[in-house]
């Protein structure tokens, strides 16, 4: 039974109508008058930059508060059984993902170096090069791998929003925060266990939520296999570049 | 030579014109001829409208303030006790002229030395407004009136090349990260406050988010000549405890209050990871 999808416009992005949302009584409204960045406060009927460059634009997307963004890291650590599609799907937010994948590129190349320090601390040097690692990666991960996944999907007629999916990508990454936590301790099989772990839990989040929406073709079990193991391989490239 | 042509040019050129115009009068015309260059009708258009910062009209009187247009910016010639202030429109039209508004100065016939001064005092009394503990520390709102962004830039510069001096290899490498953390940081928060609805203006947040790593400065220099881990951990933590202190008022102001920690989580952030890179590097 597949759940109704709200064919919401902030499902597609851009939004094309995303004033509509920010008519009425949305504070950020008078917040787009304030903004010194875009040169468009002079005339507000010629309209400055082109729509997909203001600010505005991608507002809808960040209409998140404190506690909707912590109840969502709760159901990524909890696998509440894909209660987030639920959650989420009249209000996907961007600002999840992107800070988590921000923290987690800090956090895995400060800890990994950190854990290198610990095995071997007589020569020891800072490798700059793992920042480099994580922000491709990371950022890859949460944002290419969704965008191929929607153009995939709409392939197979599955009713999946592009942003959704950018959304739950990056709140599956939450899990490797803790993770990379706990591997500073320099026990080899311990390092092996909690990033398995990990990738373990981020898969079956990713999993079980989009299992009801995929439907019972035969596409949808190679959708479910190929993001197994896309998630696993990612999983396996975190523990050897950060925590070998 | 008439002003009243105006034929359309930009801004600053019509300016210069202006300027060169007014100078070849006054060599013309001798000493006794008083025309002031603040007399001279506004023939140009007033420079493009930017997000104007609440500036009082106190300041307009002119040698008060500096302001650090691009060398190619005209104004009066600052004369205080012998002029009166500028005209209304003339004031109103200088006033918007961005980097924190007030008159901008004549800094192509004053020497190098006097422009620098200007630019230097406008650091340091932004520094006081925004960094150091201070009793009389202005409302948040107002923080910045004067913004520039050479300070930032001073500081971004000066954190990338202590950090990267420290390293031991790889040290054009290091400063780019650092640099381009820093920099792109300072805009992707200003972006993240404005995205959840908060109300700044973006180069006064770039500006402030800049003069508040000013704490971090003195950390990467005492970690640059000294070389104990512990001493290095305790002032890193103690000059990143200083600059988030400093942003936080800023950044929790600008946004509405349920939505505060999400504005500045980000901010943390990127304090700790640039304390990281101090100590670690």
């Amino acid at each position: 039974m597949l759940l109704p999808f709200q064919e919401a416009n902030l499902q597609t992005f851009p939004p094309s109508n995303a004033h509509s949302k920010l008519l009425g009584s949305y504070p950020s409204h008078a917040g787009e008058e304030s903004t010194g960045s875009r040169p468009q406060n002079g005339d507000e009927s010629q309209g400055g930059l082109p729509r997909f460059l203001r600010v505005s634009t991608y507002q809808p997307y960040f209409d998140v508060n404190t506690e909707d963004v912590s109840q969502r890291i709760l159901h990524s650590l909890l696998l509440n059984w894909g209660e987030f599609m639920t959650v989420t799907n009249h209000n996907p937010d961007l600002y999840g993902p992107f800070w988590i994948c921000t923290t987690l590129i800090f956090v895995a190349s400060a800890f990994g170096n950190f854990s290198t320090y610990l095995s071997n601390s007589s020569s020891w040097q800072f490798d700059i090069g793992k920042v480099n690692w994580a922000a491709g990666l990371f950022y890859a991960y949460t944002f290419l791998l969704p965008l191929l996944l929607y153009f995939f999907l709409k392939y197979i007629n599955v009713a999946l929003g592009l942003v959704q999916l950018w959304c739950l990508y990056g709140y599956s990454l939450f899990v490797f925060i803790p993770v990379s936590f706990i591997a500073l301790v320099p026990v080899s099989v311990l390092k092996w266990v909690v990033v398995a772990g990990a990738g373990l839990i981020s898969t079956t989040f990713v999993i079980t939520s989009l299992k009801m929406h995929l439907g019972s073709s035969e596409w949808s079990f190679v959708v479910i296999i190929g993001l197994i193991i896309l998630q696993a391989s990612f999983a396996l490239a975190f523990k050897i570049l950060f925590f070998a | 030579m008439s002003h009243s042509d105006t034929v359309p040019l930009n801004t600053s050129s019509q300016s210069d014109i202006d300027e060169i115009e007014n100078l070849l009068v006054m060599h013309q015309h001798g000493p006794s001829h008083t025309h002031y260059p603040g007399s001279v009708p506004a023939a140009r258009p007033s420079s493009p409208p930017r997000a104007s910062i609440p500036v009082s009209t106190s300041i307009s009187v002119p040698s008060a303030l500096p302001t650090p247009k691009t060398p190619v910016s005209v104004g009066p010639i600052p004369k205080p006790s012998m002029e009166s202030p500028p005209t209304p429109d003339y004031g109103a039209g200088k006033a918007p002229t961005g980097f924190g508004g007030g008159p901008s100065a004549n800094t192509l016939t004053e020497p190098v030395w006097l422009t620098i001064k200007r630019d230097l005092i406008r650091i340091g009394t932004n520094l006081r407004h925004v960094v150091f503990p201070n009793p009389y520390r202005e409302d948040p709102g107002q923080a910045l009136r004067d913004w520039d962004l050479w300070g930032p830039f001073f500081f971004i510069v000066f954190l990338g090349v202590a950090i990267s001096y420290s390293a031991s290899s790889d040290n054009s490498k290091v400063f780019a990260v650092v640099f381009a953390v820093l920099a792109a940081g300072a805009v992707i928060l200003t972006l993240n406050v404005l995205l959840l609805g908060g109300h700044i203006i973006f180069f006064q947040s770039l500006s402030l988010l800049g003069y508040c790593l000013f704490p971090l400065d003195i950390g990467a220099l005492i970690c640059m000549l000294n070389s104990h881990p512990i001493v290095n951990g305790i002032v890193v933590l103690i000059t990143l405890a200083w600059s988030s202190w400093a942003a936080y008022p800023f950044v929790s102001a600008a946004v509405s209050s349920n939505r505060k920690a999400l504005a500045v989580y980000p901010v943390f952030l990127l304090y700790v990871s640039i304390g990281f890179f101090i100590f670690a590097v």
